[in-house]
């Protein structure tokens, strides 16, 4: 997997952070690409969310940015009991149980 | 809040529900009028001071509107608000053991606290999210809580609720503003366009990879900008910002909200939590400074903003800085700017000069020697003390 991260402003120093692996990059241009690739394993019939983080900044004033990736098979989702109520004032509510 | 190109993935999570106590056996088909009485709670996860999120605590549902629906037809049998403990006692005709179940809405017709929060819909406002409790059997005095949970998707927006509901009580404390206008949040699982605000509505996260659901201070931030919207006044042409210098009304905008969420929580500390964990920022101990060779109209951080406002309002335990005022009197600033002939000396709209121009035309120049510490020495603005109240010594 490779995660890509392009500032949209110049910044001094930037941070990768995929599945475990860090990379640390110096200053990093506006609209300038930095990557970080690393191999996932999956056991056969798995499925794994991946997390990367784009980090700038010093300490005290860091900003992070973060994506998620599904890789293997998906997720199992249990269907929602959802039901569209109007309340006696009009009020529309989508109610989950 | 800033910005990156990155791919991301989404995915959601289950609910749940279950079937209630029995009925009391001597009222099984009596017809009569029934009570069902409660707390209603939901899960939060409550914002740490590293911009993660902690784990999994229950918290009191305040003032939200419950309703007794009838299983058999969906019936609104009765209707209430949650007091401030989250307790509902709600009345209404029926049969004794017939099935019915409390739905909890995020939602409120009180008049102090206008809060609804909605789903997203490309077709206009979606509906209020609501939660419903398992099945119970109509009683003479039933007692049945209601806990809104994480895995059904729903917790945030409960959270999201709340959180509101001390933006209200704080509006009302604050800035005398006893009814406010009607506030809209929108958020749901799996939205990714973006948290920002437009127009008495908020639009808020809920990406498997940033879902501002349950961060407390982006949700304040954006009623920061409602606040500026319906009480104050903004002159931010919007945009993207990420702390760095920029227009000095964006700063300003931009500044005063994320002070806004510090002040409502009496926490020098903005969170945005993330599935990478998530990031902080403490406006008490960071110092962002101007460039004091350029002029007042400069390009500014919103940090910096945050920075002296917080310094301005915080006081007087344990305060590292001089400046002896109140979150009150800072918060008071956006009713001056609403109304104030602003000087031409600032960024051209509200800025940060004009709000330090009402700071003195409003509280008198008491606060010079100590302002002029906090503004010119430690942050290098190079403000000129010189608001038409009158010109500091």
């Amino acid at each position: 997997m490779t995660l890509v991260a392009t500032p949209t402003r110049s910044v001094p120093s930037l941070e990768l952070r995929l599945a475990g692996k860090r990379l640390a990059f110096g200053a990093t241009a506006a609209g300038q690409q930095r990557k970080l690739t690393v191999q996932v394993d999956v056991a056969p019939g798995a499925g794994l969310d991946v997390v990367g983080t784009a980090s700038v900044g010093a300490t005290g004033s860091v900003r992070t940015k973060a994506a998620v990736a599904r890789v293997g098979t998906a997720r199992l989702e249990a269907p929602k009991r959802t039901v569209i109520r109007t309340l006696r004032d009009g009020r529309d509510v989508a109610e989950v149980r | 809040m800033n910005g990156f190109a990155l791919a991301a993935a989404l995915l959601v999570a289950a609910c749940g529900g279950e079937d209630g106590p029995p009925a009391d056996a001597g009222n099984i088909g009596v017809p009569g009028t029934y009570t069902v009485q409660g707390v209603v709670r939901y899960e939060d996860k409550p914002p740490l001071d590293t911009g993660e999120l902690g784990p999994i605590t229950p918290k009191l549902s305040r003032g939200i509107s419950v309703a007794v629906i009838a299983e058999d037809d969906g019936a609104t049998l009765a209707m209430g608000i949650t007091g401030d403990d989250g307790t509902y006692s709600l009345e209404f005709e029926g049969v004794g053991g017939e099935p019915i179940h409390i739905l909890a809405v995020a939602s409120s017709t009180v008049p102090t606290r206008p809060i609804n929060v909605r789903h997203t819909s490309a077709a206009g406002p979606g509906p209020i999210h609501g939660f419903g409790g398992p099945t119970i059997a109509a009683g003479i005095d039933t007692m049945h809580d209601v806990l809104v949970t994480v895995d059904s998707d729903e917790a945030q927006a409960f959270n999201i609720f709340d959180t509101l509901v001390d933006v209200m009580d704080r509006i009302r404390t604050s800035l005398n503003t006893p009814t406010p206008i009607p506030l809209t949040a929108f958020w749901q699982v799996g939205n990714d366009d973006g948290t920002f605000y437009f127009q008495t509505a908020m639009f808020l996260l809920g990406d498997v990879s940033d879902d501002d659901g349950f961060d407390d201070t982006v949700i304040i931030h954006e009623a920061g900008h409602y606040v500026e919207d319906v009480i104050g006044r903004s002159d931010s042409p919007g945009g993207g910002h990420d702390g760095s210098p920029t227009n000095p009304r964006l700063a300003w905008s931009e500044g005063f909200a994320t002070y806004f969420a510090m002040a409502v929580r009496d926490i020098p500390i903005y969170m945005d939590s993330n599935a990478g964990g998530g990031w902080a920022y403490n406006a008490d101990t960071s110092l962002t400074k101007a460039v004091p060779t350029d002029p007042m109209t400069q390009p500014v951080s919103e940090d910096m903003i945050s920075e002296i406002l917080w310094d301005m309002g915080d006081a007087p335990a344990a305060d590292d800085d001089v400046v002896a005022g109140s979150h009150e009197l800072v918060l008071a600033l956006q009713t001056y700017v609403k109304t104030a002939t602003l000087r031409p000396a600032g960024g051209g709209g509200v800025d940060l000069v004009d709000a330090l121009d009402g700071h003195f035309n409003t509280n008198g120049l008491t606060s010079c020697t100590a302002m002029r510490s906090v503004i010119t020495t430690v942050h290098t603005f190079p403000y000129d003390f010189a608001a038409t109240g009158g010109s500091c010594p």
